[in-house]
């Protein structure tokens, strides 16, 4: 007894959900909801099982669907879930069953339509390569363009070292004025060069981020201490206020190495000699948060929107101090974000800015990636 | 003249203009300094000349500088010869992974004046 319902009845269903069974691009069939026989299919469904549609129609969804069966249908909503079926030829098929229990003539029966997942997965599939082969091709490429571009600069670099240290001959003082431009145009070049190797591998995602517990006050003494000869000779002096309910949280080194250092330095250059620069370590019961302080130039209001775009820089500095190249803050935006954490600001022009940066008490997550930030 | 007349350098560096301005820089300190334009020949170089440190680049043509490093290490007179990797591949490369249990230091030449460069060297060597 291939179905418990007679054909006039079938005929019916067919008639009354006629208009779906025409313009449904996808494979369609109807099932008894008590035992599972099938008793209607479209030829998208033919097509995709293999069987023809007279083989089909005696047989139990239970014969075609391996894995998760038809009977978790609702009534009142649309199921949707994966499912394997089996193919004539023995193949199986991944594939997405989206479900509803309708009732026809006193019987309860379920509507399902099936789509293969396949071809969605062998596109899904093809993404995933071509991203790795982007992703593989353009770090190789940054990479290999970096290396190519740092060995010119390093000859750059030294020979204006070796020039401005005497080694062939004295130099006279517009030499040594020149030779001086050069060497820290070259610095300039290295710092812009490691930058844009930083962004690419930021951008693409390869970064791996290895959180461990790190105790805050050793990243933010490291910092002042690699920085502590600029602010000395800026004058400047600089004030740290640790929370008392937070000494340690789950973060990657290299991300909070480059946090630190890059929003001291830029407290450090962008505050005038003389002037005044603060850390302060809060917590409240979801974030700790880092608050950099200084009394510098400011970022001026219209501008105050670029901030964290690539390669920006205020007008108000470009003059003041021409070591910038406009990443970090870009940088350390899209990398807390890409670990649960930002960074805020507010600034008012000739006053000084503060710039928070928070990051979730339950800390980064690990991820894994080819390439490390480089600090 | 320094004690460092009597020390050999052997600087690995495919760079033609790199390894020029190195040389220079070591003759000028007082070193016998020994070329290679590639791994293959800084090996042979090595191998030949026995060399008290060596400054070591790591893409090059022929034979690049791990491999040369590898092999060196097989070496008895090679294996605990002092050398400095001098690169632009920064130490979060995969490829310096490789190196880890190779104890050596290393340098990225962007990051470093030469004369701290030469420091480096001098005091690895007790000059």
């Amino acid at each position: 007894m291939p179905n418990l319902l007679n054909k006039d009845l079938v005929k019916k269903i067919v008639s009354g959900y006629e208009s779906v069974f025409e313009v449904s691009s996808d494979p369609l069939i109807i099932t008894d909801f008590e035992t599972g026989e099938i008793i209607e299919c479209n030829s998208h469904f033919e097509k995709l099982t293999g069987f023809k549609h007279d083989e089909i129609v005696k047989m139990n969804q239970a014969d075609l669907f391996l894995y998760k069966s038809l009977f978790q249908a609702k009534k009142d909503s649309v199921t949707d879930f994966e499912s394997i079926i089996l193919h004539k030829d023995g193949r199986k098929l991944q594939v997405l069953v989206s479900t509803q229990l309708f009732s026809f003539h006193n019987r309860s029966l379920i509507m399902s339509f099936v789509s293969d997942m396949n071809p969605v997965l062998k596109q899904k599939e093809q993404i995933k390569n071509f991203y790795r082969h982007m992703d593989r091709s353009e770090t190789d490429f940054v990479s290999l363009a970096s290396h190519q571009m740092r060995a010119p600069i390093t000859a750059i670099n030294w020979y204006s070292e070796m020039l401005l240290s005497g080694e062939a001959g004295k130099l006279n003082s517009e030499q040594e004025k020149y030779f001086k431009v050069v060497y820290d145009s070259s610095q300039l070049m290295i710092k812009l060069i490691n930058g844009l190797l930083n962004v690419s591998r930021i951008e693409l995602g390869t970064i791996s981020v290895n959180p461990e517990l790190i105790s805050i006050q050793k990243y933010v003494e490291t910092a002042i201490s690699f920085l502590k000869y600029r602010m000395d000779e800026k004058k400047q002096n600089i004030t740290v206020t640790y929370a008392t309910n937070i000494s340690e949280i789950v973060a990657d080194p290299d991300i909070m190495t480059l946090v630190f250092r890059s929003l001291l330095q830029n407290a450090i250059e962008y505050t005038p000699n003389g002037g005044s620069i603060s850390i302060e370590i809060l917590s409240d019961n979801k974030n700790m948060t880092i608050k950099i302080t200084d009394t510098g130039y400011g970022i001026p209001e219209s501008q105050q929107s670029k901030i964290f775009t690539k390669l920006f820089r205020a007008d108000n500095i470009k003059s003041r101090y021409s070591n910038g190249v406009g990443l970090s803050l870009y940088m350390i935006k899209t990398v807390l974000e890409q670990n649960n954490g930002k960074i805020t600001f507010d600034s008012t022009e000739n006053s000084g800015s503060t710039f928070r940066v928070s990051i979730p008490l339950g800390g980064m997550k690990k991820k894994t990636g080819i390439r490390r930030l480089s600090t | 003249m320094t004690s460092a007349t009597k020390k050999k350098i052997l600087i690995v560096e495919d760079e033609a203009v790199l390894l020029e301005l190195l040389t220079q820089k070591f003759e000028n300190e007082g070193f016998t300094v020994i070329k290679a334009k590639d791994g293959k020949e800084g090996l042979e170089n090595s191998l030949t000349n026995h060399p008290d440190i060596i400054l070591l680049d790591i893409l090059m043509p022929r034979m690049n500088g791990i491999e040369m490093l590898k092999h060196l290490r097989k070496d008895k007179w090679g294996e605990h010869v002092p050398v400095f990797l001098l690169t632009n591949l920064s130490p979060t490369e995969p490829k310096i992974d490789e190196l880890k249990d190779h104890l050596l230091e290393y340098f990225i030449k962007t990051d470093w004046k030469l004369s701290d460069l030469t420091r480096k060297v001098k005091e690895k060597l007790k000059i």
